[in-house]
């Protein structure tokens, strides 16, 4: 039943303010500003906007005339008693017309103004400073108790971190800090401030510099993620956190100093671990995890004897060996295997993941991974995405009568399969094992991204399969664009 | 099919629009709404839940989201599905610009953040590519201002029409 005439169109502006808001804030300055001359209610709506972001970076605008548009868009909003929920700077210094210093001063300012209103929950900077060029932790908003939500990123500009620590109560639950260099001051450390938030519970360092070791301690953090590229971190301490219970680690320490990783967190579930091994390593407590990745490179230029090296991968295995979840990466696989590792006992290990991340062969690392494995449920083998393979394998693929010869411990209750084909002979040989021994394979998954007659594989396979078990093919055959076909059977 | 899809039972909906359409869906694809969720668990499941805010074309609309957005069977690759998912987004999101608004104010009315961020995203992109008269004819907003209050306005953004 349609009603026999058209309605009439409502329009913009009489969507409900939440409606617009949500729009408003995909739109930049210059957007706005114009927005609020196409009529009364559009402006009302720009003002009212409890999501505020200043910023000149979209539209590349500047000029007198623009910032008195900012303090008088600001002066507008705190007139009407529009109430900020987050506020958001992003600000380039490059080309700025007046003196940067005098810029910066302008930018803090609308800082503090929305701050102090008391009513802003979230704070995202974004600054680009021009070389040298350094800022202070706005202890404005470190101080003000309704931010819950700090996120600066800085292009790799100096942060300069108060003389002492802050004492007052900082209501921070959530921190990150990226594309930051931290200033070198004896009298106040990162560890040190990041441990006097009290009510910190997700802290996020990405891509932090300058630095060359870290103590953190802390009884709130509950997630805890680390990325450092700038290898001159080489001492990691994780001391005490209780409540933790993600911790995710890229780390590429300098290998021609010694270095160093400490945790202490007893309820930590979720551990990920990549980069660079450390000399020394040491996870206290062996909490229970859930899920576990390490995608751990050795370091180039090996150090120590042979015996230390296999000591350090033993030490990091046992740290994971309770994961229910296992996720890692060839690279490691094949380090475990080169230095005598494997095979090695992951009793509790259900879900097994490995991430292909080089070229070189992975039946051997595989294999002997798979042989420790004795609860193994799901088992997923796939593909990094740096990683592509131009060349066919020139020797010869190790046949299904290979895997057979391993006497695998968990073919009776492996329920589910998932294998990105890379090596395409090998791991249909493994495939074909597989659908003939795992008596309880319920689906076996197989992705492409090169092509191949898939009918012709189908057929083959077909062949092994028992009536149970389901069979699903994707390809993608053009590497993470548009997947193309989907064949169930 | 696999043993673990003929557990799950698909149980029905039924939702009304404004002008007294009905539809029937899968429960678990209505709740990708926020609205609707709360309204099968405070029990409305056993009648037809209304959708007064909504016409018939446009909850046919929505219905269409929800099915290509009710939470994946086992064993996809989520890469894929998320790949294949946002291009048919892309598609159903290239309306007529009254439609778009209507499903806009669907979203909303439904909590549909997926949906909301999309159309959003999409009425962000006509504002920003239009002039202030097209946004004006656009969208169907009367101009308020008198011809001296719009210059007054329009001289202190001058930047914002460089």
């Amino acid at each position: 039943m349609k009603p026999p005439t058209k309605k009439q169109n409502s329009g913009f502006s009489d969507l409900p303010d939440g409606a617009v808001h949500n729009v408003l804030d995909f739109l930049g300055m210059r957007d706005i500003a114009r927005l609020c001359v196409v009529s009364k209610r559009c402006r009302e709506l720009c003002i009212s906007n409890p999501n505020l972001c200043l910023s000149n970076i979209e539209d590349k605008s500047g000029g007198p005339h623009f910032y008195s548009f900012v303090d008088r868009f600001m002066a507008l909003r705190c007139l009407h008693g529009v109430m900020t929920d987050r506020f958001a700077i992003r600000w380039s210094f490059e080309g700025s017309v007046v003196d940067q210093d005098e810029e910066y001063y302008r930018v803090e300012t609308w800082l503090q103004h929305a701050v102090n209103q008391g009513s802003v929950a979230g704070v995202r900077l974004k600054f680009f400073l021009l070389g040298r060029q350094h800022f202070s932790l706005p202890l404005c908003v470190l101080r003000c108790n309704s931010v819950t939500f700090l996120d600066i990123d800085a292009e790799n500009a100096l942060l300069k971190l108060p003389s002492a620590p802050p004492y007052f109560a900082s209501e921070l639950q959530s921190l990150q800090l990226r594309h930051v260099q931290i200033e070198n001051n004896c009298n106040c450390n990162l560890g040190e401030l990041l441990s006097s938030f009290k009510s910190l519970k997700v802290l996020k360092l990405d891509k932090i510099s300058g630095i060359k070791a870290m103590t953190i301690t802390s009884s709130s953090i509950e997630i805890l993620s680390i990325v450092s590229v700038d290898s001159h971190l080489c001492d990691v301490e994780i001391q005490q956190l209780h409540k933790l219970y993600e911790l995710n680690l890229v780390w590429f320490p300098k290998s021609s100093s010694s270095t160093s990783l400490k945790i202490s967190a007893p309820n930590l579930q979720t551990f990920q671990w990549s980069g660079i091994t450390v000399d020394d390593y040491c996870m206290r407590d062996s909490p229970d995890l859930l899920q576990a990745l390490i995608g751990l490179h050795l370091p180039a230029q090996s150090k120590g004897n042979p015996d230390s090296t296999k000591n350090n991968l033993v030490k990091i295995l046992h740290s994971v060996q309770k994961a229910r979840h296992l996720k890692l990466y060839g690279c490691f696989v094949e380090a475990l295997l080169k230095h005598g590792c494997l095979p090695f006992s992951f009793d509790n290990v259900e879900h097994l993941t490995v991430i292909r991340s080089s070229l070189g062969d992975q039946v051997l690392p595989l294999s002997s991974l798979l042989r420790g494995t004795t609860n193994l449920k799901l088992l997923s083998l796939h593909v990094c995405a740096s990683v592509t393979n131009s060349m066919p394998s020139s020797e010869l693929p190790f046949k299904m009568e290979y895997w057979q010869s391993q006497n695998f411990m968990f073919t009776h209750q492996l329920k589910k399969v998932v294998v990105h084909l890379f090596d395409k002979e090998n791991e249909i040989e493994l495939i074909k094992y597989l659908l003939t021994n795992a008596q309880e394979l319920e689906l076996m998954t197989i992705l492409y991204s090169s092509p191949l007659s898939s009918s012709d594989v189908i057929i083959e396979l077909k062949k092994f399969k028992k009536p149970s078990t389901k069979l699903i093919l994707y390809s993608s055959l053009d590497n993470h664009r548009h997947h193309q076909s989907l064949r169930l059977m | 099919m696999s043993s673990t899809l003929c557990c799950s039972f698909a149980k029905n909906v039924t939702l009304r629009s404004s002008d007294g359409q009905t539809f029937e869906v899968e429960e678990a694809a209505a709740q990708v709404s926020q609205t609707i969720k709360r309204m099968i668990e405070d029990g409305c499941t056993g009648s037809v839940i209304p959708v007064p805010n909504l016409t018939g074309p446009v909850l046919a609309l929505v219905i269409e989201y929800f099915k290509k957005h009710s939470p994946p069977s086992d064993g996809c690759p989520t890469a894929l599905l998320e790949m294949e998912i946002k291009d048919w987004d892309a598609k159903f999101v290239a309306v007529d610009n009254d439609t778009l608004l209507d499903l806009t104010l669907a979203a909303h009315y439904l909590e549909i953040q997926g949906l909301l961020d999309l159309t959003c995203h999409r009425v962000a992109d006509i504002l920003n590519d239009n002039s202030v008269e097209k946004i004006r004819e656009i969208f169907h907003i009367k101009n308020d201002f008198t011809p001296e209050e719009e210059a007054e306005e329009r001289s202190k953004i001058q930047w914002a029409f460089e």
